[in-house]
């Protein structure tokens, strides 16, 4: 089923927990301005497919509900009553509650500090990430993901080297690293430590006419066993499209930089982004074989 | 008044979500594919009117054949779509055999200041014969 186009400036709500989630529908539902229906439906959905995951009964049972309803409220007694407090209803009660209606003007106050703690939390996120990223645009950092795809936001364009001085595709490489250099790449982005027996297949470099960007691979094999080393150096907009399953995405920190680690099936793939490069390793071996490599990246 | 039915609102969707998503749920399918790990897909105006068409598919693994299956060219005249050229995975720079990776540029050479939409399905096919593919369209003013 294809799945509804997002704003992809909503993409960042994924990696939010569902009680903020919750928290950001509470601000906005007291804040008095006008709702903004995407972000709330893009929330509902999140938090929707995440129940569906992991059910944790947050959800109501809509049919218990209807049943509870049809038994102490939709009852002949409660004919002509409402379920709710007419305004004049409302004026006696407030009046004879005083301490009631005391309740009812701090609770305004609680809402606005709720909305304080959730505007700080987030900008204390933003502002303690993106720096160390050194991107324009908090959107260029964070990699955004569904239930069965990942990928990157736009990616900055690259300014650091020059196409006169760079070889030509089609050049024989004797490792990723080497290719990389030739291309004026000097990131550390290429894992330092390949597992015991996996023999290199190839290197494969690839330059992009219509997008500009550069995309080098170094596949390892052993026996059906596989990692698959990839950079790309984007040019432009990043347009990478990762597959992935339903398995929960993990975010693991090396070199001070975060790797997005997903499954896809049989294989798990670990991807990152380093100013204008794009990197990813996908292997049939298991996630920890996956973290040692890249521990090795960042390795002195 | 204001917040009661704005929370009304957001219950019923939450109800109406609770009640739709589960008939949904049967025939869901997540995109994960035991053939393809990831890809990319553009097509950009060049100059001289061409159309530069860029394609990139990374197999699960070592593919038997991995590549671009079809790329359709429509050309806009009026309000309708023309259909201009195609290619298909048996022509030049389309596919690669027993590659875990493969992408190119291939060309179109258009006729500048019109439209053209752009449809592009890569995939790639295991030794065992099964396959799976990804598609994308654009809309790309020649210049």
């Amino acid at each position: 089923m294809a799945e509804k186009k997002h704003n992809p400036d909503y993409y960042y709500l994924n990696q939010l927990s569902t009680e903020q989630l919750e928290e950001l529908l509470r601000v906005d539902s007291v804040s008095g301005k006008e709702k903004n229906d995407d972000l709330i439906l893009y929330i509902l959905e999140v938090i929707e497919k995440r129940e569906q995951t992991s059910p944790t009964g947050r959800l109501p049972d809509v049919g218990k509900a209807w049943a509870e309803f049809k038994e102490y409220y939709a009852i002949p007694e409660g004919d002509g009553l409402s379920l709710y407090p007419t305004k004049r209803e409302e004026e006696i009660f407030l009046n004879a509650r005083e301490k009631d209606d005391f309740e009812v003007q701090r609770k305004p106050w609680r809402f606005m500090r709720h909305t304080f703690i959730a505007a700080a939390v987030i900008a204390l996120i933003i502002l303690s990430t993106v720096p160390a990223f050194g991107y324009s645009s908090i959107f260029q950092l964070i990699g955004e993901w569904t239930a069965e795809q990942f990928g990157f936001a736009d990616a900055p364009r690259d300014t650091h080297h020059n196409s006169e001085t760079e070889p030509p595709g089609g050049k024989n490489y004797t490792s990723l690293q080497d290719a990389l250099i030739q291309y004026g790449i000097a990131e550390a982005v290429v894992t330092q430590s390949i597992p015991d027996g996996f023999q290199l297949e190839e290197i494969w470099v690839q330059e992009y006419a219509g997008t500009g960007n550069i995309e080098f691979s170094a596949p390892y094999a052993k026996g059906d066993d596989y990692i698959i080393i990839t950079v790309i150096r984007h040019n432009g907009q990043t347009n990478s499209i990762y597959e992935k399953d339903e398995k929960e995405l993990a975010h693991y920190m090396a070199g001070n930089i975060e790797h997005y680690i997903f499954h896809n099936n049989n294989n798990v793939t670990a991807a990152w982004s380093v100013n204008s490069l794009e990197c990813s390793i996908s292997t049939t071996l298991p996630v920890d074989e996956l973290e040692k490599m890249i521990d090795s990246i960042y390795e002195e | 008044m204001k917040k009661k039915s704005f929370l009304a609102i957001v219950l019923v969707i939450i109800c109406s979500f609770s009640m739709v998503l589960p008939a949904f749920a049967t025939s869901y399918v997540p995109f994960a594919s035991d053939q393809i790990s990831s890809y990319s897909i553009s097509a950009t105006a060049a100059s001289g009117g061409k159309i530069a068409i860029d394609f990139s598919v990374t197999g699960a693994g070592k593919m038997s054949v991995i590549g671009a299956k079809s790329i359709a060219i429509y050309e806009k005249i009026g309000s309708r779509w023309e259909f201009a050229k195609s290619f298909s995975q048996g022509d030049s720079g389309m596919t690669k055999a027993n590659a875990y990776i493969y992408g190119n540029t291939i060309y179109y050479n258009g006729v500048s200041g019109r439209e053209y939409r752009v449809d592009v399905t890569v995939f790639a096919q295991d030794s065992t014969g099964a396959s799976d593919s990804r598609s994308k369209s654009f809309a790309v003013t020649a210049i």
